[in-house]
């Protein structure tokens, strides 16, 4: 595949992992027995991956985030995915803390901090072993 | 100065030197990047930031963050950037040691 096919591809990556993660909020709804909600879940996901296509119009920066071609820019996208991960760990280990403190079992926060502690060794360790 | 262990030691330490960190274990040496000349490199040539941006195929506001000094580019677009202007890296990016 050329360079400029893979770009092309690349580029419908994040709006199409918006319109799967809307598919499957839907299709978790629909189970449940709340299709009008799941539709609801649906279309804002599209709204977020049609953001996206339409913003990479008048954004250097949204351009950037879904081409990857600008280093800077996919580097300050690895940070934000970083700082949001910590965030999101922050508040497992918080919530297992409040649960415990309730008396309860701190599940599902503690098997979420378990697998956010697994995740990031794994990572070091396949890190390590590439660079 | 640089440490050159290992195959890619030279790679690794040059570009540890680009980012600014400590480099060479415990000799002590510190490079840092103290300036660029791409602003005037461009100006010469009479490009714009968004030529140059395209010919390096990254955004107008790299080439501005790499002018102001607020990012300093990878290896290889340091490189591509020396290339495009037909000279070193060093004579592109500054570089001091602490």
């Amino acid at each position: 595949m050329s360079r400029n096919a893979r770009s092309a591809l690349v580029v419908w990556v994040t709006p199409a992992t918006a319109a799967l993660l809307g598919t499957g909020y839907f299709a978790a709804n629909a189970v449940a027995g709340h299709p009008g909600e799941g539709l609801v879940a649906l279309a804002a996901m599209l709204v977020v991956g049609a953001a996206f296509i339409v913003g990479a119009r008048y954004s250097e920066t949204i351009r950037g985030l879904l081409n990857r071609r600008d280093e800077r820019i996919t580097g300050i996208d690895m940070h934000a995915t970083a700082v949001a991960g910590v965030l999101v760990i922050m508040a497992v280990l918080v919530g297992s803390m409040v649960e415990i403190a309730r008396g309860r079992s701190g599940e599902p926060y503690t098997w979420l901090a378990a697998v956010a502690g697994v995740g990031y060794i794994l990572a070091v360790i396949v890190e390590r072993a590439r660079r | 100065m640089l440490d050159t262990g290992g195959r890619s030691g030279h790679t690794r330490g040059v570009k540890q030197a680009l980012q600014g960190t400590r480099i060479g274990g415990g000799c002590g040496v510190e490079l840092v990047v103290t300036g660029n000349s791409v602003r005037r490199l461009r100006a010469e040539r009479g490009l714009s930031q968004g030529e140059l941006a395209a010919a390096l195929g990254v955004s107008r506001q790299t080439v501005n963050s790499i002018e102001t000094g607020r990012y300093t580019p990878s290896l290889p677009l340091s490189i591509a950037l020396a290339r495009y202007f037909g000279t070193a890296v060093e004579e592109v990016f500054h570089v001091e040691e602490r």
